[in-house]
């Protein structure tokens, strides 16, 4: 099993950084999300998490540390928290910390309302991004 | 309005245009190209103000992007690119983010409850209304805007308004306009 790593960038879009480690089982996206095809950006991650899961079954901690994504992100972020929902009802040990930029109550706001839509506990910290 | 043209009165258009509380304002076609160049402009403008500078920065990307992607408006050269209106003014009290474009007259009366719907919530409601139409499957054109205009509320904090035109047989003008307060 690989890692998956994507470079982030901001030009015409805005890709966020993703790093997700196959021997720790730690996954981090972070930065900024507003893409030109948001599914076919997810589904890396999603196909991943799919396989990884299937095939190694160790813990698995996700960080999300997104200082800005808009709503079709945020679409694709909650299919990202039901594949992790349905491997901890496989049994699988899944921790997700939430990291929201200080003084920005919509995107903490965001962790809340997934928790309603999935059932997951999300911890959620308050982070002083980097310009 | 009078049906007959006022004459172009040059010198009105010029302190319209020059008034420095005009953050953006352009109309014409719409490419990601030029929208991501708006969005860092307006960054760059409210960087003194981050707080609803992030809030001015984000509905506009989302009423933009509905401008991009919906309005029935299209530019026949080049590539097709839909054509919108965007403005941002910097008023003393607050921020207001305006957007134009073209609809189909058979969708006005969906939009029309849609924002009416937006507009009955409270902060609550609205957060589950977003929650609704965020884990229905997406296909349909109008609940992909629906959800850009509820978060556009939702940032905000203020009431969305919607005005509706009706432009001949097919088609009618509808501008959002959202407020930031300072």
């Amino acid at each position: 099993m690989e890692n998956l790593e994507i470079k982030g960038e901001s030009g015409v879009y805005f890709i966020p950084e993703v790093k997700l480690n196959a021997t720790s089982g730690v996954c981090e996206i972070s930065g900024e999300s507003y893409l030109e095809d948001t599914d076919e950006f997810y589904n890396q991650i999603i196909n991943w998490l799919e396989t990884h899961t299937q095939k190694v079954n160790t813990p698995i901690t996700f960080n999300f540390r997104l200082t800005y994504f808009n709503t079709s992100s945020s679409r694709s972020i909650l299919n990202v928290l039901r594949v992790l929902k349905k491997y901890q009802d496989q049994g699988g040990s899944v921790t997700v910390n939430w990291y929201y930029p200080e003084d920005d109550d919509s995107i903490a706001e965001e962790a809340e309302d997934y928790m309603k839509d999935t059932g997951l506990d999300i911890n959620m910290f308050e982070f002083e991004p980097e310009d | 309005m009078d049906i007959q043209m006022k004459e172009f009165d040059f010198f009105e258009y010029h302190s319209q245009i020059s008034r420095d509380n005009i953050l953006i304002s352009y109309k014409g076609p719409l490419t990601d190209v030029l929208l991501s160049e708006f969005s860092r402009d307006i960054r760059k403008k409210l960087q003194e103000d981050p707080r609803s500078g992030k809030k001015v920065f984000s509905i506009f990307m989302e009423l933009a992007q509905n401008v991009l992607y919906y309005s029935k408006e299209v530019n026949h050269f080049g590539n097709q690119d839909r054509v919108g209106t965007l403005v941002v003014l910097d008023e003393e009290t607050n921020y207001k983010v305006i957007t134009g474009n073209l609809i189909y007259r058979k969708d006005m009366m969906r939009l029309i409850e849609k924002c009416e719907t937006i507009r009955s919530l409270d902060r609550d409601a609205l957060r589950e209304y977003k929650r609704k139409l965020r884990s229905e499957e997406e296909n349909e054109e109008s609940k992909g805007a629906g959800i850009g205009l509820v978060q556009a509320a939702l940032t905000s904090d203020n009431q969305l308004e919607a005005k509706m035109k009706e432009m001949g047989t097919e088609f009618a003008f509808f501008i959002v306009i959202v407020k930031v307060d300072k």
